[in-house]
Order: structure tokens, then C-alpha cells, then sequence
């Protein structure tokens, strides 16, 4: 009973610090894109409030709180306020199976690092990520507002069709390492990163999961210039603060996922001492991100046809014939060896 | 483990909820989604009994099952789609073509 | 601990569906069927079905609802409520429903079940491994047709949602109902039941089979 006790006790300890990490994470990834954004863009970014802008987020922050929360006329309370925690509840749960660095011990007790290791671990990703759609479609429609509407139905048709190929290019690593856990296909990279074997996967990988997370050059639907915002158009305050941090979760969680199976998750040099490992994932993470925001500043939005011709008739098949590669030369080099 | 009897009845409690609201709702929509709903509490009773005989075979089965039911809503949600489009309404007492 | 677990699950799903079947709201009653499946995902995961678990989350919370919400909007049902309002069927159906639960309570009732004990399961039952190695070998054949079932569906709702493209001859007349009327009816007009009938209200219009393309 006590041994139970103790093990809810780390987990929950485990996810207030995950919790915790993740949130300051947010706050300096929407620093760090303002500023790259800004030297793209020859300019400065946030200076002045604090070092080189290092307070801004907590600006931010408190602006977002502190404006008034507006319902409008007609919209359906209780699935409007609702829209914005479904989206940050399902980016925020995919965090729960990534693994942050190797087993460490503490005390003496061995601490594992990460809150979960399920059997499924991948699929439990793809199964949560698949209900952030939600929170698109019931805040356009909650909205009581046309463009609103249609801005989250043409959101949420572009995330569920880049969610095939996103599970399709993820298949490619799950054969290489012949399990869905995230732990073990970390372990399954210790000589080489998958990224070396899977180039094409990891390439359509990153171009869905641009697409999933609603980010530039794939953020037609929420664009402030293009349907007036999209789906968070009515959305004020604390609420549009939620819409906001799911979208930077989603990056996040993203990145992790692509660190882990293609990237070679925690593992780096001289990772056997412990605590080096959450500083290589880290730091694979903050290389993903920074990609990300630079690929933000440098491309223009896709048309929305061409965005969904994109993901069924060129993703799709390329992430098809990257399944077949692998598994053919896979069982071609099983044979062999 | 509990006795597998509770996860029983709790899918026969979920089929009747279902049946009930295929027979009382009028909406196509709604009536397709009891329908859904009886389906998952079969499914529940598939792995129920996959549990208690320790045969992975009511797993497959349940897989097989969600997936006719996913394609099988494709097409119902189609079918419904249309008629929608040439009659503007889902309410299925007027969805009498047939009737003389 | 998982007796708990199963009667807060058991009263939430049970609560979900009733809230489900009742509500006037399509998307609340889809937001409800959520619930529900996602604590009978959870009930598979007590049921040591792990993997069954993600799927049907990824399908039916994940893509079926969706597309249920998708109708639902598309469509623009509003919240009105067509529920059958004469007492006797409604008697009836709430008899029949409790006549198959009791039928199927009794069968339950009657059966000698074992306490089921950890030792008849195997070790990793229900992981992936376990349900692939059964899929790919004993039921491969039921796996290929179930994925012909899906391109199936695919085709035909394809096939369903299909309209003309516009041309300048068939466009839609957008002024409306009564817009339509005007309009000198231009090669095939009102379907195959008749010819152009131009003085007929659109409203009474002979329907026409599903599926058929209609030139308005």
C-alpha cells in the first residue's frame, strides 16, 4: 500500500515538473520566435522589457489574463469555454510516454525518466493527437460566427488529413526498432539515428507535422489575414491565451516525438553519466524548434487547395512507398544477415 | 480481476441505452450514432470474453469490428449527406419514398 | 483500485449515453458519444486490451465523431428535438430495450463464471506483439478484405458526395427557391421524372432517386 502510495506520489511529482518544464518552455519558445523572427526580418524582435526581451512572455502572459473574456451573442457557453481545454488537454498528454534522458538514481532509488512507459507508447501519441481536432472544430463552431466555422472545418480537415501521413512516416522507425514503446526505440538508436536511415520519413514527418500544428507555411486556417483568423476570431483573453499554448505545446510535443524516433532521443556522447541525457534532448529539441520558427519566417502560406493536394496526393504516396522501402529492405538485410 | 459479469451487464445496459435511442429518435444523425453505440458495447462484451478465456482472438475480432464500422459510417453519413441534399431534412418519418 | 475504477467508469459511460440519446443538440449528443468511447477505451485498458484501447480511440473518438461532427455542421442541424412524442411507442421502445437488457442480463446470470485469475492470461497478452502476430497469420485473409471493406467505403462515399462541376449551364440558381422558377430551364432541367415543370413549387417537387444529379 505504501509502495503504491509512493508510486503515485513520484508520478505525480514527475508530471508537475514535466508540467512546469513544459510551460516555462512555451514561454521562451514564443520569446525565441519573436526574436528569430525579428533578425529574419532585420529587425530587433522584443527588447525592452528586460534583457533582450527575456521578460516578454511574462508581459504577455499577464496581458493575455488580464483582458477581458468576451462570449459572443449566440455562442454555445459551455462547448465556447470548452473548445480551448480540449486543445492544450490533448497536446498536453502526448508529453506523458517521451522519454527525457536514461534511468537515474536518486537516493539510491533508480528514477526513470519518464512519467510513462506504455507498451503502445507511439500509438497512445497518435491516439491523443488525434482529439486535438476537436478543439478546432467546437471553437468554429461555437462561435456563432461564418468565418470562424469555416476556418476550424477547413482546420480540422487539414489535421486529420496530415495525421495518415504523419502515422505513416512514423511506421519506418517502428520497423527499424521492432517495437511501438518509445523506450525502446530510443535504445534501438544507441549506434545510429534512424534519421540516417530514414531520411524521406523524417522529411515528411516534419512537413506533416507543420501541417498538424497549424504552423506556417500550413496556417492558412488560423492566419490573421486569411478568414479573418480562423477559428480563435472570437476568442479573447484567457481562452485565446489556451488556443495559444496548445499551439505551442503541439510544436513542442512534435519536435519530442521527431527527436525520438528520428533523432536518436536522449542519446549523444558520453550520455552513459547520467544527466547528460535530458541536455541532448533538449538541446535535439531546441534544434527542431528553431527549424520550425525558421521555417516561419521563410516561407509563404499554401493556398488551401494546394495544401490538401499536398498531403493526399504527395505526402500520402511518398510516405506509402517509404513504408514498403523500409519493410522490404529490412526483411532484405534480415535474410542477408 | 473483478468479476467479468459487471463488464457484461454494463455492455447490455449500453445496447439497451442504444436501442432505446434508435427507437425513440427521429434524426438520421442521432439514430446512426445509437447504432455506433450498441456496436462499441459489443465490442465491449468481445473483449470482455477475450479477457476471461485468455484467447487474443476477441482482440482481432474487436479490430475487425471498428474497422467495418468506421467504413461503414463513410458510407452511412454519404447516404445521409444526400438524401439531405434532395429532401432538407433527417427527420426519418418523412424519409418514406416508398410509401404509397 | 480496479473496482473503483470500473464503477466510476461503468456510472460515467451509462450517464453519457443516456445524456447522449437525450440531449436535443447533435453536437452535444456527438460530444457525449466521446465519452463514452473514451471510457470504454479505458475499460479495454482494465480488460488488459492495450492496444485495442489506442485504436478505438483513434477511430471512433479520433475519426468517426469527427466525421458525425463534420455532418452535423455541414449539414446545420439545428438543436431541434424529433423525439417520438406519442406515449405508446415510447412505452413500447422503453420495453423492448429493457426486455433485451433483462434477455441478456439473464443470459449472463446464468453462466458459471470463473474468477478469473492473472495465470490464464499470458504474460503480454494484448500488447501489439500478441494481436499482430494473430492478425498477420491466422487472420490475414479477413485483414485484406477488411482493408478492401475500407477502400470500399472510401469509393462509395466518394461516389455519394459527389456533385457536377458548375458550368455556366447547370450553376445553381442562387437567388433562392422561388429564383429558380424564372429561369428558362436549360437542357435536362427537373430530373428524370419529368420534363422541365417549371410552374411546379420547388417545394413539391417529385423527389428524385438518390444519388441522381439534379440540374436545377
Amino acid at each position: 500500500m505504501l509502495a503504491a502510495l509512493g508510486a503515485i506520489g513520484g508520478t505525480a511529482l514527475k508530471v508537475a515538473l514535466v508540467f512546469g518544464i513544459l510551460l516555462t518552455m512555451v514561454a521562451y519558445l514564443v520569446w525565441l520566435e519573436r526574436k528569430v523572427l525579428g533578425h529574419i526580418q532585420s529587425r530587433r524582435g522584443p527588447l525592452h522589457v528586460g534583457p533582450h526581451g527575456l521578460l516578454q512572455p511574462l508581459a504577455d502572459i499577464t496581458k493575455l489574463f488580464l483582458k477581458e473574456d468576451v462570449i459572443p451573442d449566440g455562442a454555445d457557453r459551455v462547448i465556447f469555454s470548452l473548445a480551448p481545454g480540449i486543445a492544450v488537454a490533448s497536446a498536453m498528454s502526448a508529453i506523458a510516454v517521451i522519454p527525457f534522458g536514461q534511468v537515474v538514481s536518486l537516493f539510491g532509488h533508480p528514477i526513470r525518466l519518464h512519467i510513462a512507459d506504455v507498451d503502445i507508447g507511439i500509438l497512445y501519441i497518435l491516439a491523443v493527437g488525434s482529439l486535438g481536432v476537436y478543439g478546432l472544430i467546437l471553437g468554429g463552431w461555437a462561435s456563432n460566427n461564418k468565418f470562424s466555422l469555416l476556418g476550424g472545418l477547413r482546420s480540422s480537415a487539414q489535421m486529420v488529413s496530415y495525421e495518415l501521413s504523419l502515422g505513416l512516416a512514423l511506421v519506418g522507425p517502428l520497423m527499424l526498432a521492432g517495437t511501438l514503446r518509445m523506450q525502446g526505440i530510443v535504445d534501438a538508436q544507441r549506434n545510429l539515428w534512424f534519421i540516417c536511415l530514414q531520411p524521406l520519413g523524417f522529411i515528411i514527418y516534419i512537413v506533416s507535422a507543420l501541417a498538424e500544428t497549424n504552423r506556417i507555411p500550413f496556417d492558412l486556417p488560423e492566419a490573421e489575414s486569411e478568414l479573418v483568423a480562423g477559428y480563435h476570431v472570437e476568442y479573447s483573453g484567457f481562452k485565446f491565451a489556451f488556443f495559444f499554448l496548445a499551439e505551442y505545446v503541439a510544436m513542442i510535443t512534435v519536435a519530442c516525438v521527431a527527436t525520438t524516433l528520428f533523432l536518436g532521443g536522449y542519446h549523444g556522447i558520453g550520455v552513459n553519466a547520467a544527466w547528460l541525457g535530458p541536455a541532448w534532448f533538449m538541446g535535439k529539441v531546441a534544434l527542431l524548434l528553431f527549424l520550425f520558427i525558421w521555417i516561419r519566417g521563410t516561407l509563404p502560406r499554401f493556398r488551401y487547395d494546394q495544401l490538401m493536394q499536398l498531403g493526399w496526393k504527395v505526402l500520402l504516396p511518398l510516405a506509402f512507398l517509404n513504408v514498403a522501402l523500409t519493410g522490404v529492405i529490412a526483411i532484405w538485410l534480415d535474410r542477408s544477415s | 480481476m473483478i468479476q467479468p459479469a459487471a463488464y457484461l451487464y454494463l455492455a447490455a445496459i449500453l445496447f439497451a441505452v442504444g436501442l432505446v435511442g434508435v427507437l425513440i429518435r427521429r434524426e438520421a444523425i442521432i439514430i446512426f450514432m445509437c447504432i455506433e453505440l450498441m456496436l462499441n458495447a459489443v465490442n465491449l462484451t468481445f473483449v470482455t470474453f477475450s479477457r476471461l478465456l485468455g484467447s487474443i482472438d476477441g482482440q482481432v475480432i474487436v479490430f475487425f469490428s471498428l474497422a467495418v464500422a468506421a467504413a461503414e459510417v463513410v458510407v452511412g453519413l454519404g447516404i445521409i449527406v444526400a438524401i439531405f441534399r434532395h429532401r432538407a431534412t433527417t427527420d426519418v418519418d418523412q424519409l418514406n419514398l416508398l410509401k404509397l | 483500485m480496479e473496482l473503483f475504477m470500473f464503477a466510476l467508469l461503468g456510472l460515467v459511460s451509462i450517464g453519457s449515453s443516456l445524456a447522449m440519446i437525450g440531449h436535443k443538440n447533435p453536437v452535444y449528443s456527438a460530444l457525449y458519444m466521446v465519452v463514452t468511447f473514451a471510457t470504454t477505451a479505458v475499460m479495454f485498458v482494465l480488460l488488459k486490451a492495450p492496444f485495442i484501447a489506442a485504436v478505438q480511440i483513434i477511430i471512433y473518438a479520433g475519426a468517426v465523431v469527427v466525421l458525425f461532427l463534420f455532418v452535423v455542421m455541414f449539414l446545420n442541424l439545428k438543436a431541434a428535438v424529433l423525439l417520438e412524442r406519442r406515449r405508446g411507442p415510447l412505452l413500447l421502445a422503453f420495453v423492448l430495450a429493457g426486455l433485451v437488457a433483462g434477455e441478456l442480463a439473464a443470459v449472463v446470470a446464468t453462466g458459471a463464471w470463473p474468477d478469473t485469475d492473472e495465470a490464464l492470461v499470458p504474460p503480454g497478452f494484448g500488447s501489439v506483439a500478441s494481436v499482430a502476430t494473430v492478425l498477420f497469420t491466422r487472420y490475414l485473409v479477413p485483414f485484406e478484405i477488411a482493408s478492401i471493406i475500407l477502400l470500399t467505403g472510401m469509393v462509395g462515399a466518394l461516389a455519394l458526395a459527389r456533385r457536377e462541376s458548375i458550368t455556366p449551364e447547370t450553376a445553381y440558381d442562387l437567388r433562392g427557391p422561388d429564383g429558380g422558377r424564372e429561369k428558362p430551364e436549360a437542357g435536362d432541367g427537373g430530373g428524370p421524372a419529368g420534363g422541365p415543370d417549371a410552374s411546379v413549387e420547388p417545394a413539391e417537387r417529385e423527389p428524385v432517386p438518390i444519388g441522381v444529379e439534379v440540374h436545377r
